[in-house]
């Protein structure tokens, strides 16, 4: 089935599409269907942890201009997202435009690559639901009634093993939901409106109130100034400024994880929607919308929380100057800042929520490039079969999971792979392929550049190229930022050797494939072989 | 399985490809996949007919104007007239050239807009068959063709007429010394009422029609049914509302099957070796139903790319397949 494209000029005698009476002419999916469909992958649990870290990890940087430039590379990778949507409107996302592009073993191979970082993400969000939501707001009740056994259990749930459990029951349960997509499609509805709505209506709150009241309220539970100076007993040095520009701009690399997915869109059903309107409300919407908030966050930490506090919490963090049972993420500092239990419960499950519904956008995602996989036969024939009851792709599911289980251990359990220098960086490295096969899909795929609905250009240049030169501008500047600063954790021999582990394990994993279905008769070169036309 | 054996040596191979509606530059790569995928036979599983027209309208200043993509364009040449039905016919639209009179006409007559898109539906597909036949002469292939559900039924007599086809439609074909193909091009009921939407009892009739007289000793049967079994992952389509909206769920669009039972059954019942299917354009899947490896390679004519199947064939059965995007 396909969509309608025919439009009705009100002169009937104006040239216009007719379309006769055809099967699969369907009305557009709405704006509000589109822009939900990928809103639930802003990822505001990323933004707690990453917001307060900044002003620790690059004192002088300005929170609220470092997060809107941090908007730049994630609309200039969404528009290359946007295009390709448009001229390839396929599930798989840059699987099928890198492999479309440059070759299907590039593209097998960066795809492999942003699906083993995603999964280590699941698994990270897995332990989120512990030792970032449940212990926040363990911890932030316990301060704000004095009651030791929410403090008390704000560590314990925070431990290894509790944390990883959780997790696991967590990442379980989205495998379960997973198996009837409208059930998983409903609940991620309903956590990420109920969630967001909890961190927005916080939020205005935080930002209503004076920062003399945000120090007034931590002074109930803890001492404002006192965090400060015994932040700088243990060595935390005040910049002269929270405006400077040189650590705002090494801060975009921080805080870029948490819109540079809105791009998510073109990896779930892009060929059922009017994809011209849908790809571009889905992505820039949730660009937007999660810019927005994330920008009010920002406002919220510098305004009402201070930049010396937060870098000062940051600071004491894991010594025995620290005075909370939880990490300092924003959702914590905010509860406690409120001043109301009633705020701490509203903003720490809004947070749980949204995590729960960015872990099933991300594994539903995830799923959906493991079965096409499967379709072009590079996995058994197995993962690509459906429930015959639920229709759902329940092997490509069962193997999603058991990577973000994986993850999950690793993330709990090792040094391996730390948050920062992993995931971000590991993901980078495929939206870097992805802007070179923008800048040459115009040029070496002429015949389906061609083709394509739109083909805007700047300056004679296909905006495409453009757009993709850009995106390896500004993605590549990030991953200089995190291999030139010792902060991230990437800069060294085994971070090398993990990020470019996952391309050679891609790589021959696709060389191995292709050797054993030729074995078997299959011979996958066909799959990608370009029909001449004349 | 990825580790399972490799069968017996292959010595047929069948491209096999749907729901071109149209498209031009979908037909020629068909065509020469012949060559370049080293195919004996080539199979056209239905839909060939394309949904769109674009009238081209001249002008006050006798020049054409026509709509291509969400575009119009005023032509002043004969070359961007050419290059403009080019363009047209690659994606699957049907251009014709026109006055506003007739433009009013066509416009306020959805009878007459439907016989212009016959004529002209026709028209390419005698055009195709003429290619068809120069490219693959003296090469040995061998070009099956069938209508699917959308396909107008004065296309019929156009391929059974052609001396470069052999038309599918409700029959046991041979497609060599011991290879059948059984056709049938109807879908179960559309919500759009195609001109070859019936109900499954009548499906199932048809069916059982085309194999009045089969038996397996004849030799390797292979289905090629436009619509794909029900709940079988190669008819999975979005939900419609009674508007034709889409139902969405958390902003997704929620699919499911909508294939047809009759020709589920009728893969359980007579067993084939192969199952080949079109219909639903974003449902590429691959399944076994009992014995049968049933295959829909899914569609995207719209952007000129060619999705396929290649199908290798030993004596017994299905030796492999690769799902091509060319």
């Amino acid at each position: 089935m396909e969509q309608s494209v025919a439009s009705v000029p009100e002169d009937a005698t104006a040239p216009r599409l007719y379309t006769r009476k055809s099967s699969g002419l369907v009305r557009e999916i709405s704006a509000t269907a589109a822009l939900m469909g990928s809103v639930c992958i802003i990822n505001l649990p990323i933004a707690a942890v990453t917001l307060m870290l900044l002003p620790f990890t690059f004192p002088g940087a300005s929170m609220p201009l470092s997060v809107l430039l941090s908007l730049i590379p994630s609309a200039i990778l969404g528009g290359v997202y946007v295009l390709f949507g448009i001229m390839m409107p396929r599930s798989g996302g840059d699987y099928v435009f890198n492999g479309r592009a440059l070759h299907p073993a590039i593209g097998f191979a960066a795809n492999f690559n942003f699906v083993i970082w995603n999964l280590l993400f699941a698994g990270i969000e897995g332990s989120w639901i512990s030792t970032v939501g449940l212990s926040g707001l363990f911890a932030s009740v316990g301060s704000l009634t004095g009651n030791h056994w929410w403090t008390t259990a704000a560590g314990n749930i925070s431990k290894q093993g509790v944390a990883f459990g959780i997790g696991a029951v967590a990442l379980l349960i989205v495998a379960y939901l997973l198996t009837h997509t409208a059930r998983a499609l409903k609940v991620m509805k309903i956590a990420f409106s109920i969630g967001i709505a909890g961190v927005v209506i916080t939020l205005i709150w935080t930002l209503l109130i004076s920062h003399g009241t945000f120090v007034s309220n931590i002074n109930h539970v803890s001492s404002y100034k006192g965090i400060i100076s015994s932040a700088k007993k243990e060595g935390f040095v005040e910049p002269s400024s929270w405006h400077s520009f040189s650590p705002t701009i090494s801060g975009v690399a921080l805080v870029s994880l948490v819109t540079l997915f809105v791009m998510f869109a073109t990896y779930t059903g892009g060929e059922v929607k009017n994809v011209r309107r849908s790809i571009p409300i889905s992505i820039y919407g949730s660009l937007a919308i999660g810019g927005v908030v994330f920008l009010l966050m920002a406002f919220a930490a510098f305004h009402s929380m201070g930049s010396e506090f937060v870098a000062s919490t940051q600071a004491l963090n894991g010594t025995a100057a620290y005075p909370f049972a939880s990490e300092p993420t924003f959702n914590l500092i905010a509860s406690l800042g409120s001043g109301s239990t009633v705020f701490a419960f509203i903003i720490n499950i809004g947070f749980i929520l949204l995590m729960i519904s960015n872990m099933i956008f991300t594994q539903m995602a995830m799923n959906r490039c493991i079965f096409a996989w499967s379709m072009d036969r590079v996995t058994p024939d197995k993962v690509s079969q459906v429930s015959s009851r639920t229709h759902a792709p329940n092997w490509a599911i069962g193997i999603g999971t058991a990577g973000a289980l994986i993850g999950l251990a690793v993330f709990t359990f090792t040094s391996f792979s730390t948050f920062l220098g992993g995931t971000t960086l590991g993901f980078l490295f495929t939206f870097l392929v992805t802007g070179l096969a923008a800048v040459v899909f115009p040029f070496r795929r002429k015949e389906l550049y061609e083709k394509s609905p739109i083909k805007p250009t700047i300056f004679g240049v296909p905006l495409l190229s453009v757009l993709g030169a850009l995106s390896i501008l500004a993605i590549g500047a990030i991953a200089y930022a995190y291999f030139t600063n010792a902060t991230f954790g990437s800069n060294s021999a085994r971070a090398y050797g993990v990020f470019l582990g996952a391309w050679v394990v891609g790589f021959i994993y696709y060389g191995a494939v292709r050797l054993i279905r030729k074995r078997q008769g299959v011979d996958l070169a066909l799959a990608a072989t370009t029909l001449p036309p004349d | 399985m990825l580790f399972k054996k490799k069968k017996g040596k292959p010595d047929l191979r069948v491209l096999f490809v749907t729901d071109v509606h149209g498209s031009d530059v979908c037909f020629r790569k068909f065509i020469n996949g012949a060559k370049a995928y080293d195919a004996q036979v080539l199979i056209l599983g239905g839909d060939v007919a394309g949904k769109r027209l674009s009238p081209l309208v001249r002008n006050g200043n006798g020049h054409f104007e026509g709509t291509l993509g969400h575009n119009t364009i005023e032509l002043e040449s004969d070359r961007e007239i050419a290059e403009f039905e080019t363009a047209a016919a690659d994606s699957g639209l049907y251009t014709y050239r026109t006055s506003p009179e007739e433009m009013q006409a066509i416009s306020s007559n959805p009878e007459l807009l439907e016989s212009v898109m016959e004529k002209l539906a026709g028209e390419r597909l005698v055009k195709w068959l003429e290619l068809a036949e120069q490219r693959l002469a003296g090469t040995g292939a061998r070009l099956y063709v069938n209508c699917g559900n959308d396909d107008p039924f004065s296309l019929d007599q156009i391929i059974e007429d052609s001396a470069a086809a052999t038309f599918l439609e409700g029959r046991v074909v041979p497609i060599d010394d011991s290879r059948f193909v059984a056709s049938l091009g109807f879908a179960n009921q559309t919500p759009w009422d195609c001109p070859r939407d019936i109900p499954e009892s009548e499906l199932a009739s048809r069916m059982d029609a085309t194999l009045e007289g089969w038996s397996e000793e004849q030799g390797t049967l292979i289905f090629n049914c436009h619509c794909p079994p029900y709940d079988s992952g190669l008819d999975t389509a979005q939900q419609l509302n009674p508007d034709l909206s889409i139902v969405t769920e958390g902003g997704q669009p929620v699919a499911g099957p909508v294939g047809s039972t009759a020709v589920r059954e009728a893969i359980e019942k007579y067993r084939p070796t192969l199952s080949l299917h079109g219909h639903i354009h974003e449902s590429k899947a691959a399944t076994r139903i009992g014995p049968t490896l049933a295959i829909n390679p899914g569609s995207e004519y719209p952007e000129g790319l060619l999705r396929g199947a290649v199908i290798d064939l030993d004596g017994s059965g299905v030796s492999s397949y690769v799902l091509t995007a060319g």
